[in-house]
């Protein structure tokens, strides 16, 4: 016996937008467009980045261990800027900061006068800020001391592990020392990762990625857990410091609709790295003048 | 014929234990932080979980999961004046009730109930409604908070900060 509950109908038209996939560094990203450029294009500038962060595996697979989601009432622009903004974290950030050791408060804020930090545009909306330059690359180790909130776990770690993984293994516990924004909703920041969601003009939902060792020892994993619930989420000890400025950020665009948003801070000052690419001080707002051009480009073109 | 059990498992314990949950609802809703941190025994922990399963909080990601140091800790920043969400929080004001007890230990009482908290910021009323566990120990003169476990039932879904104690 035959269904006839339902017409024939041939779906193909109806459900045919396969997306276009592409995969770098274990990241999977999807487009309905099939005219879209190919993903080595798209990612550009990025990519030396992503490898760098995905080093944080200290040697094994990264992997996705949990998330935060919360939403702000305030646009989705106000997050973007915040990835490659690093001057709001000493101010809106303290009460996290008084809440570590001085040691690595020291190291989270070296950027502020650092030669080695800095803030760049790398080109199709994206933007890199680095803050902490010692552990942009976990490969190079400078030798430095284990930190003494780390020294217990490293004493445990280096009974089923060699010095030399131990050492990197602790290295790799706070991510790498850069937040990477990839234009419009993915970032890469220390130790997790970030996306996006615009509900409407005037609310954003976030997802914070916490990351750990795929089959890397749990005791270190839970150390980065533990870390990520120090700072990240809807009860963490930064992210709702962070929402209540983006908050009042979008309070108060409603003063003045017309008011011109400005984003100049060091647009006289930026240099070029040796591939060509606009370079600023730490504290400069060069990233977010390429997220907000690209965005510009594309409202303009819609 | 009374032992000790018997003894801790009158309602007269359970009432308590009941009182000492109340108490420390108003403490936190006059976030009065520093006599909550005096409710607990050192070994406390308080735990906000993501995972509705999860037991093994030091093994998966939670939205709050402090030991003494971290409880102090967060109070700190919570009274300290730096947090702009902590110091322009929400008023809060919640009820608890739907009491049960399970436990067989003998000076150490395990009380489940149910949260219903209403918080108010710039003209939003925003509910939180939570199952609550509060195992308390009872070996003392003063009651002494255990561990606590706090199951927000939209804890999955996307959560607004919060800038106040659960």
């Amino acid at each position: 016996m035959s269904d006839t509950t339902y017409q024939s109908i041939d779906t193909s038209a109806l459900y045919g937008r396969a997306q276009r996939v592409g995969v770098y560094q274990g990241l999977i990203f999807a487009s309905f467009d099939h005219g879209i450029e190919p993903l080595e294009d798209f990612l550009g500038g990025t990519k030396p980045w992503i490898d760098l962060f995905m080093k944080q595996g200290a040697g094994f697979p990264v992997k996705v261990n949990g998330e935060h989601k919360f939403k702000f009432k305030g646009n989705w622009k106000i997050q973007l800027e915040n990835t490659t903004d690093l001057y709001h974290f000493p101010v809106v950030h303290k009460s996290w900061m008084k809440s570590i050791d001085e040691e690595t408060a020291a190291a989270i804020t070296s950027f502020m006068t650092s030669e080695k930090a800095f803030c760049r545009s790398l080109g199709n909306g994206h933007s890199l800020a680095v803050l902490v330059p010692e552990i942009v690359d976990l490969d190079d180790d400078d030798g430095a001391p284990i930190p003494e909130r780390f020294e217990a776990l490293a004493a445990s770690l280096a009974k089923e592990y060699s010095p030399e993984q131990v050492r990197r293994i602790v290295r790799s516990l706070m991510g790498v020392g850069f937040n990477l924004n990839l234009f419009p909703n993915l970032a890469l920041s220390m130790a997790f990762f970030r996306v996006l969601r615009p509900i409407s003009a005037e609310e954003t939902e976030i997802r914070h990625i916490a990351l750990g060792m795929d089959g890397g020892p749990d005791e270190a994993n839970r150390v980065r857990l533990r870390i990520h619930e120090h700072f990240q989420g809807p009860f963490g000890f930064g992210s709702p410091d962070d929402a209540e400025a983006w908050e009042r950020v979008q309070r108060g665009s409603h003063a003045g609709p017309d008011v011109p948003i400005l984003v100049n801070r060091g647009l006289n000052r930026e240099s070029a790295a040796p591939n060509g690419e606009k370079t600023g001080h730490a504290t400069d707002e060069t990233g977010m003048r390429e997220a907000y051009a690209k965005w510009r480009a594309m409202m303009e073109q819609a | 014929m009374m032992d000790d059990k018997n003894t801790l498992f009158s309602p007269r314990t359970f009432a308590r234990a009941v009182e000492f949950i109340w108490r420390e609802a108003k403490l936190l809703d006059r976030k009065d932080y520093r006599a909550w941190l005096d409710l607990w025994d050192p070994s406390g922990v308080y735990v906000v979980p993501i995972d509705p399963q999860a037991t093994d909080f030091a093994a998966t990601l939670n939205y709050a999961f402090d030991d003494r140091d971290m409880r102090e800790k967060r109070v700190e920043r919570m009274m300290s004046g730096y947090s702009a969400s902590a110091s322009d929080a929400a008023r809060t004001v919640r009820a608890v009730s739907r009491f049960t007890r399970s436990n067989d230990s003998a000076d150490v009482i395990e009380v489940n109930s149910a949260q219903v908290l209403v918080a108010c910021k710039r003209g939003v009323a925003t509910l939180f409604a939570a199952d609550l566990a509060h195992t308390i120990a009872f070996d003392n003169d003063e009651p002494r908070l255990v561990r606590k476990v706090i199951r927000l039932i939209d804890s999955t879904d996307t959560l607004s900060a919060i800038g106040f104690l659960l």
